[in-house]
């Protein structure tokens, strides 16, 4: 006797929980009720202040009642009533007058809400950030507050947290505000978030794009690698105007390699004469250890005339290394090439430069004939 | 001769204690901590505490085939219908003697092409290669020597061009959202290497372009004591295992993985029957011994359906050939064992598989013996022993039951009472007599398996209807 009785406190712990479960599960089943039930109590108190906006103020401007806040401030101190809050602001119409005019009184509610929330569980200042994001609350807040109030969030220990935090800050518009918030994301350099998460939050930046990107450069090295990753890949999809500091990554050899690598690819989308020759000394490299260089550099080339850089494609088709073979070919593909140099290499004693432009070519037959919808 | 029988059932019994300590505990922890996660990802999911991008991962999809005419058509048109992307369909024939390479090569208008493969893990050589660009995403149809899955998988790794893939079977169909579902661990955290998702039996579901419009248990009665099963494991004991990064299994049937890694610790091994779990352990092994910070996951909301056997033939065979490839596998890495290198993967992860997966048919049939001989002797206490045995099957059928009921906390799963009566009513016959005929034939697997080394586990396949 004993091991039972083990097993039996192992049971009661098990029957304890499929009790919860069983709760839990009736008490999700009323639960899409009761959010509604919370949205509707939520609509008809806002819309009472709403009428109240609209009407001819007595002396001074509109406002709305003062027990209105406090109550406002208590109820979505409660994650439900935010969820709530959330419904009911799904099913109002968002542009009109009284609306915006409520929002905007409302204003301090959310700031103190972010104090609030900032200090309860992850995964509820994780929402909180979501929130403001989603419903845009944060561009009616001063530069002050947001710098107060929302770059705390990109302090905690959540994923999710930070995330929707970088998002909210990318989506308010402020350029110095995000810059300060890129600053403080970077410096826990045990945490760091994925470079593509940061570029896709960068990409739905609300603002003037340019002055951002003008920000981001000027602090550039003072971010961590993954932000500087992030912020040359955003460069590459907004703007191509950015070749001189981009020339100086590639020329710098002290500069990290997926550094590099970011500006050969931002040489491939956009056209530049003066970082055609690096290209072509990367493409033409035979060390092996910087096979990257070449692969990539390969890839740009597509988007590059002339005799030169075909040679140096029909020289890489010849490479040991077979992503450089690969991404020459493709290069040739997309930017086509002479029949003599098509010639001299299908003729030629290397079957592999031989195989993989075949393999080219055939691709380009097949979309070919794809688009002509003659399969 | 008397005083020696009783001292060896003494020496049984204080063996069979700690025994069943152990695995009543691990079942325990699985369970409770399963719940517990689950409803935390319920909660998280409820405050929008997810990516949601669109800035993915590119991912290749490896399907090796193996005489899957009936299935690969719709398998493929589920994968087209994927909520992603960037993605790719590698499909790998390995040398099907039916009409698998025909069926694709009509159905989704491929070309021969002499595409260059870089052969960078060893494999059968590739007999021709076909493409299709007349799709959302470009599918490749790679039809080489016979070999055997892992063969066809490596064969797959080489077509790949992402730097990420995801193997699958041809008979399975993955749920609409799963891709995204089972890259955001590589998103959340870069050292992730490996991810695996979970396996939900389809028998009793109906699939609409990847998305599950009823889901019930299944009407017969093999393939519900799986659902249990599955629950036990892919509800419970995986999300265990994943919060000390010791999930040594990811199954064949979805998981995926970064290229590089995999190549780099050689591929799939041919020579296994159970490649899946051998790949994972080896990439265990690879990245401790090159000092490399890594972590494999499991994503419990990323779901792959597929066929469970609905016949007890087809169950034992599935359970053998299960049964060798853990075998290979523990036996392989066995210097994992007690190996303080590993940490928690020695000696939880390792000791759990070989004591409770590797060695239980033996000592449960071994269990069984001495009772009968204990009988013999008269030296048993007959009511405490059935008040023993009841409790084991009360206990284990409620460790079922709760991990069947922490289907509440999936987003996806909705708990019918029809399904209750039925889960409540099978938890007992599959821990009393189903667990019993599989420890059998786990017992007896091991005899000749050598014989079937590069063969493909096949059961019965019915066309999955996805409408």
């Amino acid at each position: 006797m004993g091991a039972e009785l083990l097993l039996y406190g192992y049971g009661l712990v098990c029957l304890s929980m499929l009790g919860f479960n069983v709760i839990y599960s009736m008490y999700l089943h009323t639960g899409d009720r009761r959010l509604c039930r919370r949205a509707e109590n939520l609509r008809k108190k806002a819309e009472e202040q709403m009428k109240a906006l609209q009407a001819p103020p007595a002396e001074g401007a509109p406002a709305i009642e003062p027990g209105h806040l406090p109550w406002l401030r208590r109820r979505l101190s409660r994650i439900s009533y935010l969820l709530a809050f959330e419904q009911f602001l799904d099913g109002q119409e968002q542009e009109e007058e009284s609306f915006q005019l409520y929002m905007q009184q409302i204003q301090p509610v959310f700031s103190e809400l972010a104090e609030v929330y900032l200090n309860r569980e992850n995964a509820q200042s994780a929402y909180y950030c979501y929130f403001l994001d989603r419903h845009g609350l944060q561009r009616r807040m001063s530069e002050h507050q947001l710098r107060q109030e929302l770059i705390p969030y990109l302090k905690k220990n959540s994923l999710y947290c930070r995330v929707n935090a970088l998002k909210a800050l990318c989506s308010c518009g402020n350029p110095r505000v995000l810059t300060e918030g890129l600053l403080k994301l970077g410096e826990n350099r045990e945490v760091q978030l994925q470079e593509k998460l940061i570029t896709e939050a960068l990409m739905e930046y609300k603002g003037d794009m340019q002055e951002l990107i003008a920000l981001l450069w000027k602090h550039f090295d003072s971010f961590s690698l993954a932000i500087q990753r992030a912020v040359l890949d955003l460069v590459r999809f907004q703007s191509g105007v950015y070749s001189r500091p981009m020339e100086q990554i590639l020329w710098d050899p002290a500069r990290d390699k997926e550094l590099r690598l970011a500006a050969v690819r931002y040489f491939g989308k956009y056209h530049s004469p003066s970082a055609e020759e690096i290209l072509m000394d990367f493409v033409q490299d035979p060390d092996p250890l910087r096979w990257e260089y070449a692969a990539v550099s390969a890839s740009a080339l597509a988007a590059y005339g002339g005799p030169q850089v075909e040679a140096a494609l029909v020289h890489a088709l010849g490479s040991p290394n077979w992503y450089v073979r690969n991404n020459a070919a493709a290069s040739l593909e997309a930017r086509g090439m002479s029949g003599v140099a098509l010639s001299r290499v299908l003729m030629g004693e290397d079957p592999f430069a031989k195989e993989i432009l075949t393999y080219r070519m055939e691709v380009r037959r097949m979309r070919a004939r794809e688009k002509k919808g003659n399969p | 001769m008397r005083d020696f029988i009783q001292f060896f059932l003494l020496c049984v019994e204080f063996f069979f204690i700690l025994y069943i300590i152990g695995y009543s505990s691990f079942l325990f922890l699985s369970v409770t901590v399963g719940a517990s996660e689950l409803y935390a990802a319920k909660r998280r999911n409820r405050l929008k505490n997810e990516l949601e991008n669109d800035y993915y991962v590119p991912v290749s999809i490896v399907v090796p085939a193996h005489n899957e005419e009936v299935t690969i058509e719709s398998t493929i048109r589920s994968l087209l219908a994927l909520d992603y992307k960037l993605y790719e369909i590698i499909v790998v024939d390995d040398g099907s003697t039916d009409n698998t390479s025909e069926v694709l090569k009509k159905a989704f208008r491929m070309w021969p092409v002499g595409r260059p493969i870089q052969r960078r893990i060893p494999c059968q050589p590739e007999e021709a290669v076909y493409e299709s660009r007349s799709f959302k995403v470009p599918i490749t149809l790679v039809r080489k020597k016979n070999g055997g899955k892992a063969d066809a998988l490596n064969m797959g790794i080489n077509a790949a061009n992402y730097p990420y893939f995801l193997c699958m079977d041809a008979d399975s169909v993955l749920q609409y959202d799963s891709l995204e579902k089972i890259v955001r661990p590589v998103l959340e955290d870069s050292s992730v290497v490996a991810v695996g998702g979970t396996i939900r039996p389809c028998n009793g579901a109906e699939i609409e372009e990847g998305r599950v419009v009823r889901y019930r248990m299944p009407k017969k009665l093999l393939p519900c004591m799986q659902v249990l099963e599955y629950d036990r494991s892919f509800l419970a004991s995986r999300i265990l295992f994943d919060r000390f990064n010791g999930n040594i299994i990811i199954s064949g049937a979805f998981g995926l993985f970064q290229k590089n890694l995999v190549i780099a610790a050689g591929g799939y091994d041919s020579t296994t029957m159970g490649e899946d779990m051998e790949l994972v352990v080896k990439l265990h092994v690879y990245c401790r011994e090159n000092n490399r910070p890594y972590r494999i996951r499991y994503a419990s909301d990323a779901v792959c359906w597929t066929q469970v056997p609905e016949t007890m033939g087809d169950l034992c065979r599935q359970r053998r050939r299960w049964h060798i490839g853990l075998f290979q596998s523990m036996m392989k890495y066995r210097n994992i064992m007690a190996n303080p290198k590993y940490g928690l993967v020695s000696y939880i992860s390792y000791f759990y598989f070989l004591l409770y997966e590797l060695f239980s048919p033996y000592i449960e049939v071994f269990g069984v013996f001495t009772t009968l001989l204990a009988f013999a002797v008269d030296l048993i206490n007959v009511p405490f022993m059935i008040l023993f045995f009841g409790i084991y099957v009360v206990y284990t059928a409620l460790l079922s039951l709760t991990a069947f009921f922490a289907r509440i906390y999936t987003i996806d799963l909705k708990l019918y009472p029809s399904d209750v009566v039925k889960a409540v009513g099978l938890c007992v016959a599959e821990v009393s007599c189903l667990r019993f005929i599989l420890a059998w034939v786990r017992m007896t697997a091991l005899i000749g398996y050598r014989k079937k080394k590069h063969s493909w586990g096949r059961i019965e396949r019915q066309k999955i209807e996805i409408k």
